[in-house]
Order: C-alpha cells, then structure tokens, then sequence
C-alpha cells in the first residue's frame, strides 16, 4: 500500500475506508450549515423588518463620533465593494487552512511509527 | 469593540498602548516558558490565535436589535493558553486585522487590545479559574467563561470611549450610553459564545486530555463525568 493511501487511511474515523465524507467532516459541515440557516433566517427577519444590519462596532463608533469625537472616525484602509469581501475570504481561508492542520497535529490520529516488511 | 482611529484623543490612545504594554510584556515571557514547558504549547498558540483572528472578525446578524456584531473568543483563548499570551495573540490579531481587513485603526490597537484580549480574557480566566477552584463542571465554568468574557470586552470598550469623550457629562453615564450601544445586540452573542467556549474545551477534552495538563488537573472529581465513565 502507498504511504499516501496510508495515510488516508489514518485519517478516516475509523481506520478503515472512511467514506466520501468521514465523521469529521460530517460535523464540520452539519455545524456550518447550522451557523448559515441561522445567518440566512435572521438575515430574511431583518430584510422583511426593514433593519439595516448595520455592525454595532459602526452604531457606536457613529454615536462616539457624533459625541465628541477628535476627528472623523474611519479605518486603517477602507476597502471597497466586493474587496472587502475579498479580503476575508483570503483571510478566512487561510486561516481554515491553519486552524485545520493544527487541529490534526494535536488532535488527529497518530501516524503509524513502524512499517511493515513486505515477504 | 474595534473603535476606529480618529475617535480617541492621541494622550488616550497613548495611555492604551501603554496599559497594554503592561500585560503584552508578561504575556512574552509567558509564552517563552510554556514553550519550554510543553511541546503542544506552540501548536496550540498558533491555532487559537488564528481562531481569535477569525471570530473576532465574524459578524452575525442579531435579528432582535436588527444589527450584527461578533464574538471575541479570547475568554477561550485565555484557558488555553493563559490570559497574558492571549495579550500578545489579541495585539497580533487586531494590528492584521486594521492593516488587512480595514476593521478597526492603528492608533487604537492599544485600546481594543486592552479591551478584547486583556479585559475580556482576564475576566474570563479570573470566573474560569474561580468557578474550577469549587469544583464546577468544565463546561459550566468555561460557559461562564465565554460569557463573562465576552460582555466585560464590551463593557471596557464602552468605557475606553467614555473616558476619552464624556466632557461635561457625567463619566458613569456617557459610559453607560455607550454600552447600551453594544448590549442589545452583544447579550444574545454572549449567550453564544458560551455555548462555542463550553462545546470547544469539551470536545478538546474528549479527544486529548493530556494535551489540557492545566485543565485536567490530578483530581478525578474535577473531570467531567463523561470523561471519567470512558476512562479517558
């Protein structure tokens, strides 16, 4: 068998052929799809209610401005448009990216030390 | 709790820097010694400080007030790996964040730092350590954790614009104006976040006890109950 196959292999919750998806996956996913409902039903809430969605960070920082502010309040960069959007999706990733093999370094299964002598 | 630059006066922003500074330091010196300590110090350090980055980052939308906001994660950080590292983690993630996603301001690091990754994660810490010390559940006491952590982010942050622009007004209730501000909407997420903080330590637990060392202390009676019955 190659290592790769091997490992695989090791990855699966079970150890044998784990599936299209593995039980690890499986909750990833369920969970994300959970988060999304939520997003999508209180989105559709405040789309039919008129609310603006608006961040609190924003609301307070427009109240502190309107108080007594040291000058006009704004980010480091303002992103444009779509590039904001851009910006946390390549953040978000990568950070998935790292999350993720880290997780599996601390909490995956352990490698296989010894191989076995084919006869 | 991400104020943007050009709200706080520039002795403010200074008087931030140098409060966080304070803890900033302790936290370097923290994480020399638990790198020595323990090889899965640094695995850890890593992905909970790129989790801290992307929840802080992540608004959702609270239908009861018709705004969004975000959680924090650093009460959970802070158990993980200490209330001084997750500082330097929390001043890591806010400069990336104001230099990359255009969410918050370089003068004001100092103050969100204090906020989100020194307040947050202290008081988090402080009711974590303080609920374990008479024996509550792991989940339990990080809920609590979660909880506490993430509306005292908040409630400092309130405080940071207060001091800086109360002027003639009372500072109790410019900083209370304030906080209403963020508590609609911040109160249901709190709520959330101590439900994240509680799953995460327990599935955490469940996988790699050992891992835990500072969780999982030598006394079977402080693990949780479905970690003893398995006989993890």
């Amino acid at each position: 068998m190659s290592a790769t196959n091997t490992q695989v292999q090791a990855c699966g919750s079970e150890g044998n052929n784990p599936g299209f998806f593995d039980g690890f996956t499986k909750v990833a996913l369920s969970i994300m799809i959970v988060i999304l409902l939520g997003i999508y039903a209180s989105g559709a809430y405040m789309s039919s209610h008129k609310m603006t969605g608006i961040g609190t960070d924003d609301v307070v920082n427009n109240l502190a401005t309107a108080t007594k502010a040291h000058g006009e309040h704004h980010p480091f960069v303002e992103l444009p448009g779509d590039a904001e959007l851009s910006a946390f999706s390549v953040a978000n990733f990568f950070a998935g990216l790292i999350v993720g093999y880290h997780w599996l370094k601390l909490f995956g299964p352990k490698p296989e030390t010894g191989t076995k002598k084919e006869d | 709790m991400h104020i943007e630059d050009g709200i706080l006066s520039a002795q403010a922003c200074v008087g931030w820097y140098a409060a966080t500074v304070a803890f900033v330091v302790p936290g370097i010196y923290e994480i020399k010694r638990r790198v020595r300590e323990n090889l899965s110090y640094k695995p850890f350090l890593a992905m909970v400080g790129v989790a801290v980055f992307v929840i802080s980052a992540m608004h959702l939308p609270v239908p009861v007030t018709g705004s969004c906001s975000h959680p924090c994660g650093t009460a959970l950080a802070a158990i993980i790996i200490g209330p001084f590292a997750t500082a330097v983690i929390s001043a890591i993630v806010l400069f990336f964040q104001a230099v990359f996603l255009g969410h918050g301001g370089i003068t004001t690091i100092g103050a969100n730092t204090f906020s989100m990754g020194i307040a947050g994660g202290l008081s988090g810490y402080a009711f974590w350590k303080g609920l374990r010390a008479v024996s509550c559940p792991v989940w339990l006491a990080a809920g609590v954790a979660g909880f506490v952590g993430d509306l005292m982010t908040y409630l400092v942050a309130a405080f940071e614009l207060a001091l800086s622009l109360h002027g003639h007004v009372p500072l109790t209730k410019q900083w209370m104006i304030f906080f209403i501000g963020y508590a609609p909407t911040q109160l249901p997420l709190a709520i959330g976040e101590a439900l994240f903080t509680s799953a995460v330590l327990a599935a955490m637990l469940k996988r790699r006890p050992d891992l835990l060392p500072q969780i999982v202390v030598n006394k079977g009676a402080l693990l949780p109950q479905i970690l003893v019955k398995k006989g993890a």
